[in-house]
């Protein structure tokens, strides 16, 4: 089966990760296809930062044309298809969608898998049960027989084509996913 | 220092020099080469100093003696002399109180705890924003009176956490002195990143369009300087790494905007407790350095840059980082440590309940009772300090020696002071400049590095007596300007020799000669305790959640430049 690929690129509103799912599971209701994989990625072309995000269907929809108007709706901007665009598609959806076909950039907030890995596993799990390629350590080596603490948050990273989870020493010998649910908020989140 | 023109002659064209630029027209008269005008070329030399520290010039602070040096050949510039054993005055640039939506203590509590724990200034430096500017800032001023009457040993100066539009936070504070405050008042209303974001002037995801902003606050700064209502204004970045929103183009930006206001950043930051493991402690990433790239990072920045090493940012405690590009290109720029107190490791107390955005203040913090371990910081001395080498335990003169970097971040009580002398004494200045200072060799010649460090005296408020190590000279070429803003490395910086601190001893003493110098070049110097480092002598990337302070101390010490001429 060929890939559907869509991207969106979204209103600032609906960048949190579980605003993004929840637009993306909305418009998909009733089209008799899911998103399997769901990525961010950042566009700087403009100079201005842009996230666009794309999405790995798990086929058709049904009725390509009205789930598409219902994801642009849901997302509160355009949405492209991948092979589709004609004249000048969006230039931040059309980057999401190529960075995350090609495997070249993008954070993956939902990925085939996601749900089946919880709390500590090891590295060879991890790869075998979800759709991420590869563990890379930051400041550390990766050994296969390592032990990765999930914390029940994953964001794994397009990089060369393979999906690729960033990962550090944690306490107590484990290893620990870089990036994490809720780092620390400098003045409450306020202050900036 | 003594200029001896006439012992050294030389052709009748060289009056063209970079550092008068300013006023070479001037110059060029015909009783330029008469010795009897010698007192006329450094009158102007001297004018050109005081100008070019309002005009964007006056980086290095060196009064009359370096306006005379500009005006001769084959002799180079000096600041920052070597004049015997510094005395050091410790402190802390940035610390928080019930004046910080996200903070808790009394400004006269802060100032005690600095007391207890060796401090001898603070500057008490609470968030930005609409709410401080309105409320805070008239509540702030009175108690800061009324705790330098009650610590008269200490210097404390108000200052702010400023917002800089676009980017991360730093420090900026003046003298006490009449116009103090409404400077304060006038510049985080028009500047600050919290305020003009709440004015719609610029918003927070587009932080390239803010930027413009950071540049005009600077410049409202120095035009504050310049225009004498104040002596002096100082600008730190704070936490420069922890979002990676600090690009290498803005501090730049920064430092070419207001070279006598932005002066450097934190070496390391505050929250040193944050990486105690649990659940002794909060369990979190050093200095609170837990993040990842968002969509406003410098996309350069690599993952671990956002992580401390031995508790310092990675733009410092990287040989060859970020910190040595601007050294590689002649840039002075200084790195500090602070406590960033808002919440203390074990203390009891919580914020007052009072409603910040209407009053400015939580109120009175509420003992609770029992410690709480999930706080993360330290009081203002406890764990971290800026030692500066002060010609007297005054405001103004502080400040300016901190403007020059006579400066050494400590952590831990890991060393008490540093006598550095960077000198050449058949080939160049032969007295010779200390920390933060530029001195010069004839190419070819030699250049003697003596180090002598004042090992800990004492247990530290771990009640440990720190064991220094080993210290590191760095030391890499200087290149000149880069032609991409955004360069974040210094290829050639490189740790030239390592010291090993022999047991037992009140000072530790070293020698290093740099033999027939050709270029221009800088040094540096670091030490540790020795407990955390890499196969390489540096220090490791900090564990989240597995990072005891205490056992993983280092000092970093400002830089000296050798002018080859």
């Amino acid at each position: 089966m060929v890939d559907r690929w869509w991207a969106g690129a979204p209103r600032d509103e609906v960048l949190a990760d579980a605003h993004l799912l929840a637009a993306v599971d909305e418009a998909l209701i009733g089209s008799g296809v899911s998103a399997e994989l769901v990525c961010t990625s950042v566009d700087r072309s403009a100079g201005v930062p842009r996230t666009g995000v794309a999405l790995r269907l798990t086929g058709e929809p049904a009725d390509p044309s009205a789930t598409r108007s219902a994801l642009s709706q849901t997302l509160g901007g355009p949405v492209v298809v991948l092979d589709e665009e004609a004249g000048q598609p969006d230039v931040v959806a059309s980057a999401a969608l190529q960075a995350a076909r090609q495997g070249t950039a993008g954070r993956c907030v939902r990925f085939p898998g996601q749900q089946a890995v919880r709390g500590r596993l090891p590295v060879a799990d991890l790869v075998s049960g979800t759709a991420i390629d590869e563990l890379v350590g930051v400041g550390v080596e990766v050994a296969p027989d390592a032990v990765v603490d999930t914390l029940g948050f994953l964001r794994p990273q397009w990089s060369g084509g393979r999906l690729t989870l960033l990962v550090e020493q944690g306490a107590g010998g484990v290893l620990r996913p870089f990036e994490i649910e809720s780092p620390h908020e400098c003045c409450g989140g306020a202050g900036h | 220092m003594s200029h001896d023109h006439e012992h050294h002659h030389h052709g009748g064209h060289d009056h063209h020099h970079a550092d008068a630029a300013g006023v070479e027209g001037t110059w060029v008269d015909p009783e330029a080469d008469d010795p009897l005008s010698v007192s006329r070329r450094a009158f102007l030399a001297t004018a050109t100093v005081v100008a070019g520290a309002a005009a964007g010039l006056g980086g290095t602070v060196a009064g009359v003696g370096q306006g005379v040096a500009a005006a001769t050949d084959r002799k180079g510039r000096t600041s920052n002399a070597w004049s015997g054993r510094p005395y050091f005055l410790a402190g802390d640039h940035h610390i928080h109180t019930q004046f910080s939506p996200d903070a808790q203590y009394e400004i006269e509590t802060q100032v005690s705890k600095a007391q207890e724990y060796g401090l001898d200034w603070v500057v008490i430096t609470d968030h930005g924003s609409v709410a401080h500017q309105k409320f805070s800032i008239d509540q702030v001023t009175p108690r800061i009176e009324a705790t330098r009457k009650a610590h008269p040993d200490m210097l404390v100066y108000q200052g702010l956490e400023w917002n800089i539009p676009g980017a991360e936070h730093a420090t900026v504070f003046m003298p006490p002195g009449r116009s103090t405050v409404d400077i304060l008042k006038a510049f985080e209303g028009g500047y600050d990143g919290s305020v003009l974001t709440a004015q719609g002037r610029t918003t927070a995801n587009n932080p390239a369009g803010a930027e413009p902003f950071a540049i005009d606050g600077l410049r409202y700064l120095e035009q504050q300087v310049r225009n004498r209502r104040t002596e002096i204004a100082l600008m730190f970045a704070n936490h420069p790494s922890r979002q990676g929103i600090d690009s290498p183009h803005e501090i730049r930006n920064w430092r070419e905007t207001a070279p006598g206001v932005a002066v450097g950043m934190e070496g390391a930051p505050g929250h040193q407790a944050a990486g105690i493991p649990a659940p002794a402690g909060p369990g979190g990433g050093r200095g609170y350095y837990d993040r990842s790239a968002g969509a406003n990072s410098f996309a350069a920045y690599p993952p671990e840059s956002y992580r401390t090493f031995g508790g310092f940012d990675w733009m410092t405690a990287t040989v060859g980082g970020l910190w040595d590009s601007l050294l590689a290109e002649g840039l002075p720029f200084w790195v500090t440590a602070t406590s960033d107190s808002h919440q203390v490791y074990r203390d009891t107390f919580t914020p007052g309940t009072q409603d910040y955005a209407t009053t400015g203040s939580r109120g009175a913090p509420i003992d609770t009772g029992a410690p709480i371990t999930s706080y993360g910081d330290f009081w203002p001395g406890q764990y971290s300090s800026t030692l500066v080498a002060s010609n007297a335990r005054k405001y103004v003169d502080l400040m300016k020696s901190l403007q020059a970097g006579k400066v050494i971040a400590v952590h831990g009580r890991l060393i008490e002071g540093l006598d550095l002398r960077v000198r050449s004494p058949r080939q160049g200045d032969a007295r010779g400049v200390t920390l933060g200072g530029t001195t010069w060799v004839r190419r070819g010649g030699d250049v003697d590095v003596s180090i002598t460090v004042e090992l800990a005296a004492g247990p530290n408020a771990n009640g440990d007596v720190p064991k220094l190590a080993k210290v590191d000279l760095i030391s890499g070429p200087v290149t000149g300007r880069v032609k991409d803003k955004d360069t974040f490395r210094a290829p050639e910086t490189r740790v030239v020799e390592t010291f090993e601190v022999r047991k037992g001893r009140k000072t530790a003493t070293f020698n290093h000669t740099f033999r027939n110098v050709q270029d221009s070049f800088y040094l540096r110097l670091r030490g540790s305790d020795g407990k955390q480092l890499d196969s390489a002598g540096n220090p490791p990337m900090d564990k989240v959640g597995d990072a005891n302070p205490w056992d993983d101390l280092w000092f970093y010490a400002n830089p000296v430049f050798v002018d080859v001429v």
